[in-house]
C-alpha cells in the first residue's frame, strides 16, 4: 500500500518530469488512436459491406461458345440455393415486324431519325456504336468475337443492353448480325415479377405481371417512328412462322435516353429502342400459343417454322458477400456467378485497404519510436534517483518494491495521458482519416485517369465475353443502397469512399489500453533493470 | 539463543577482491542493554564496519552472527528494515518527503503492525527536540542537526533490536547531543544494543565499551 501512496507522491512532486513523460505518451497516444481508428474503421465498414450489402448477380455459363444460354429450370434449380436470398428472371423473345411498326434500323438502311443520329450520329451498316465513345472504339478488340464463337441461330445472339453494368456492350461480328438476324426486329421482354421491372418501367404503371393481355410499353423514339399512340396497335410475327402473329396494344412509352443504358446497334433487336416490355403472363401465354401453334418443331429442328424460344435471364439477390461467394463456389465449372456490385465492392474497398496498411506502418513506426523515447527519458528519470533508490533499498525496501513503485508511476502518468489522448485521438481520427482518403482518392483518381487509355473499358470483373447486364438493379444502383445501409458512411460507391463519420469504438479503446500497457511495460522494463543493479552502498558512498 | 545479540568472527573486508583488508580477523561481540562506541582515527574502517554490521556490504571472510545466525543468511532486506536501524552520517532521509513522512516511510517500509504511526512518528521527533513547526516541513528545509534527529527518529521508529549510528552527535549542539545520548540510553535501558561510531571523547565517555580499531599498516 506505501508503495502506491508513495508512488502518487513521487507523480506530485516530480511535476517537470511526470508532464514531460505525459506529453510524448500524449502524443504517442492521439497518433495511435487515430491510426488504430482508421484500421478499425477500415475493418468494421469491410464487414459492413460484407455483411449488409445486398448483392445481385447473373449466373452465366462459363464457356459462352457451347452453351450461351441457361433454360429457366436450371436457373430456378439454382435458386433453390440456401444461399440466394431472392430470384428474378427476364424473358426475351425475338420478333419481326409486322403491321404497324418498324424497327429503328441500326444499320442505316432504313430509318434514323433526327433525335437518333444527333444520339448516335450517322450510323452505317456493319458499323457498331454505343452511347460510351471508348466502348465503341475498343470494342473490336474487347470482344475477339469470331463467327464460329456464336450459335448459327438468331436466337444465340441473346439481347443485351441495360441492367447492372449498364454501359457495357458486347460486340459481335456486325455482318454476321445482319445476315443472320435480319429477321429479328424486336426484343419483346417480361419481367416474372413486378418489383424486378425496371424503374423506367415500373414507373409507368402500366404492367403488372398477372396482366394477360398483350399491352407493352415501346421506346419514344419507336413510338414517334411510327407514329404510335398510347392505345395503337400493331403485329409482330414469328420470325420463323411469318403466319404466327401477335397483336399488340401500346400501354405505355418509355423514354430510352433516360435509361442510363447503352444503346447496342449490333443488331435492331438488340437496340434498347427496340425493346418492346410486356407483362410475363403475356409472355407465357405468347409461348404456349406458340408451341401449340408449331408443335412439330424442336429447338434443333431443321423445319422453316419453329416456335418462339424465349432467352431467360436470372437474376440472383445475395444478402450478404458471404452467400454470394458460397453461391459463387457451389456453381462448379460450368457456371460463373457476375456481379457489378462485387467489383464495385471490390473498387469502394481498395483505398481503405490502403487506408489500413498506412496505419499500420503508421502505427509500428509510432510505437518503436515512442518506445525508444519513453525508454530514455526513464533511464534518466532513473539516474536522476539514484539517490532515492540507495536510501529506499538502504533502509529495507526490496528492490522489487522500489521498481514497481517506478513502474506504477510511468503506468498513472502514461494512462493519464492516454486517456486524454485517446480523447484528442477519437475526436480527430475523422478528420484524419478522410483528409487521408480524399488524398489517396485523388491520388487514385489520378492515376487511373493517368493509365487510362482511350477506349479501355470501365474497371468491371472483366472475366466474361457475354452479357452481364441487366434489368433488376434499381436505378442509383449500389452506392445508393449502400448510403442507406451503412449509417457511418458517406460517399458514391460507384466511384470512392470519401468520408466515414465515426471510428474508434471500444475495440479501439481496448487496444489504446493494450498500447498504453506495451509502451508503460516496455518503458519501465529499462527502469527496472537498472532499480535491481544498483546496489544501496554504492550509491551511498558516492553521493558521499 | 546467543547472549550475545551481534557477534563477529573473523571478519575481514577488502575493499577489492585479492587486495589488503582494511579490516582483517576482527572478533567483537555486542551485548543487548549496552552502548558500544566504536572509535579510532580516519580510515581506520569504522564506517566500512558499521556497513558490514548493518548488512549493506559483505564481508570478505568472517562472520557476523546476529542472535547467532549469520547475517549472510538472513533476508538483508527484513535485517535492514526489521532488526537493525541505521543512522547514516549522511543523514540518507529521502528529500521529497517531510520529517514525519520520513519516519512513517520506514515504518511502513519494517513492515510491523504499529498503530496510528503519524501520531508515533510525530512523538519520536518531538523526543529527538524536533520543533512542531518543523514536523512537517520538507527535509531539505531543516538544518543538518534537525535532519541528524530525523535519521535518529527514523532509525527508532521500528523499535529495532540494535542502532547502528554513524557519528549521530556530529552536527548537534552540546545540548541536542546529551539529548540524544539521554535517548540511546534509555533504549539501552530498554534491552537495546546501541553501536556508535564516533570520534566524540563525550559520546565514548557515555558508552558502555569501547572498542578502538588501529589502521591496519
Amino acid at each position: 500500500m506505501y508503495v502506491i501512496k508513495n508512488a502518487f507522491r513521487c507523480i506530485s512532486r516530480a511535476k517537470g518530469r511526470n508532464v514531460l513523460i505525459g506529453l510524448v505518451v500524449l502524443l504517442l497516444s492521439v497518433s495511435s488512436c487515430i491510426g488504430l481508428s482508421i484500421k478499425e474503421a477500415n475493418r468494421t465498414l469491410k464487414k459492413q459491406y460484407a455483411d449488409d450489402m445486398e448483392i445481385t448477380a447473373t449466373v452465366n455459363p462459363k464457356d459462352m461458345r457451347k452453351n450461351r444460354n441457361i433454360s429457366l429450370d436450371k436457373l430456378t434449380e439454382l435458386s433453390n440455393s440456401e444461399f440466394v436470398k431472392e430470384f428474378n428472371y427476364s424473358s426475351s423473345v425475338y420478333f419481326a415486324a409486322g403491321d404497324g411498326i418498324e424497327p429503328l434500323d441500326v444499320a442505316g438502311s432504313f430509318k434514323q431519325n433526327k433525335d437518333f443520329k444527333d444520339k448516335y450520329g450517322d450510323v452505317k451498316n456493319g458499323e457498331t456504336r454505343t452511347t460510351t465513345e471508348t466502348q465503341t472504339e475498343s470494342s473490336e478488340s474487347s470482344t475477339g468475337s469470331e463467327n464460329s464463337e456464336f450459335p448459327e441461330k438468331p436466337e444465340g445472339g441473346f439481347p443485351t443492353g441495360g441492367g447492372q453494368s449498364g454501359n457495357k456492350t458486347f460486340i459481335t461480328n456486325n455482318n454476321f448480325f445482319f445476315n443472320m438476324a435480319s429477321m429479328n426486329d424486336f426484343t419483346v421482354t417480361a419481367y416474372n415479377s413486378d418489383t424486378s421491372l425496371p424503374e423506367y418501367i415500373s414507373s409507368l404503371g402500366v404492367i403488372t405481371s398477372s396482366d394477360e393481355n398483350l399491352n407493352c410499353v415501346i421506346s419514344k423514339s419507336l413510338a414517334e417512328e411510327n407514329e404510335l399512340e398510347i392505345g395503337s396497335t400493331f403485329t409482330l410475327k414469328n420470325p420463323d412462322n411469318e403466319e404466327e402473329v401477335y397483336a399488340f396494344t401500346v400501354a405505355g412509352v418509355f423514354d430510352s435516353s433516360e435509361t442510363d443504358e447503352s444503346q447496342d446497334t449490333s443488331s435492331n433487336a438488340s437496340f434498347t429502342d427496340n425493346y418492346i416490355y410486356i407483362s410475363s403472363a403475356a409472355m407465357e401465354k405468347i409461348l404456349l400459343s406458340s408451341a401449340e401453334t408449331n408443335p412439330e418443331t424442336t429447338e434443333d429442328s431443321e423445319e422453316t417454322a419453329k416456335a418462339l424460344t424465349a432467352n431467360y435471364k436470372g437474376t440472383f439477390i445475395f444478402a450478404n458477400l458471404d452467400n454470394y461467394n458460397k453461391f459463387s463456389e457451389s456453381l462448379g465449372d460450368d457456371y460463373t456467378l457476375v456481379s457489378s456490385d462485387v467489383s464495385n465492392y471490390e473498387q469502394s474497398i481498395s483505398q481503405l485497404e490502403t487506408l489500413g496498411k498506412y496505419a499500420t506502418y503508421f502505427l509500428i513506426v509510432i510505437f518503436i519510436i515512442g518506445a525508444f523515447v519513453l525508454i530514455i527519458i526513464n533511464l534518466f528519470s532513473i539516474r536522476n534517483r539514484k539517490y532515492e533508490i540507495g536510501v529506499l533499498t538502504a533502509i529495507g525496501m526490496k528492490k522489487w518494491k522500489v521498481a514497481t513503485q517506478f513502474v506504477i508511476e510511468l503506468f498513472v502518468v502514461t494512462f493519464a495521458a492516454l486517456i486524454i489522448g485517446s480523447t484528442i485521438g477519437s475526436v480527430a481520427s475523422v478528420p484524419v482519416t478522410n483528409s487521408l482518403l480524399v488524398t489517396i482518392n485523388s491520388e487514385e483518381k489520378t492515376e487511373s485517369e493517368t493509365s487510362k487509355q482511350p477506349g479501355d473499358f470501365p474497371a468491371t470483373d472483366g472475366n466474361i465475353s457475354g452479357d452481364v447486364s441487366g434489368k433488376m438493379t434499381p436505378p442509383g444502383g449500389f452506392g445508393g443502397d449502400f448510403k442507406q445501409m451503412i449509417g457511418d458512411f458517406e460517399g458514391n460507391v460507384n466511384n470512392y469512399i470519401i468520408s466515414i463519420s465515426s471510428a474508434t469504438d471500444m475495440t479501439v479503446i481496448l487496444q489504446m489500453i493494450l498500447v498504453g500497457m506495451g509502451l508503460t511495460l516496455v518503458s519501465s522494463a529499462a527502469a527496472v533493470t537498472f532499480v535491481m543493479r544498483y546496489e544501496p552502498l554504492k550509491i551511498l558512498n558516492n553521493r558521499d | 539463543m546467543s547472549e550475545y545479540v551481534l557477534e563477529l568472527k573473523d571478519l575481514c573486508y577488502s575493499y577489492v577482491k585479492g587486495g589488503k583488508n582494511i579490516i582483517d580477523g576482527l572478533n567483537l561481540t555486542f551485548e543487548k542493554g549496552k552502548i558500544y562506541a566504536i572509535v579510532g582515527k580516519s580510515g581506520a574502517g569504522k564506517t566500512t564496519l558499521l556497513s558490514l554490521l548493518s548488512g549493506l556490504a559483505k564481508p570478505t571472510s568472517g562472520e557476523i552472527l546476529f542472535n547467532g545466525s549469520d547475517i549472510a543468511k538472513i533476508n538483508k532486506y527484513n535485517y535492514r528494515s526489521k532488526l537493525v536501524g541505521v543512522v547514516f552520517q549522511s543523514f540518507n532521509l529521502l528529500p521529497y518527503l517531510s520529517a514525519t513522512e520520513n519516519v512513517m516511510l520506514s515504518m511502513d517500509i519494517s513492515g510491523k503492525k504499529i498503530k496510528n504511526k503519524k501520531e508515533l512518528a510525530k512523538k519520536l521527533l518531538e523526543k529527538v527536540n524536533l520543533e512542531e513547526e518543523d514536523l512537517n516541513r520538507g527535509i531539505l528545509k531543516l538544518s543538518g542537526g534537525q535532519q541528524q534527529r530525523v535519521a535518529i527518529a527514523r532509525a527508532l521508529s521500528y523499535e529495532p533490536d540494535i542502532i547502528f549510528a554513524d557519528e549521530p552527535t556530529g552536527n548537534l549542539d552540546i545540548d541536542t547531543q546529551n539529548d540524544i545520548m539521554k535517548i540511546l540510553r534509555t533504549l539501552a535501558n530498554e534491552g537495546k544494543c546501541i553501536i556508535i561510531v564516533t570520534h566524540s571523547p563525550d559520546v565514548s565517555k557515555l558508552s558502555d565499551v569501547i572498542y578502538e580499531l588501529k589502521t591496519i599498516k
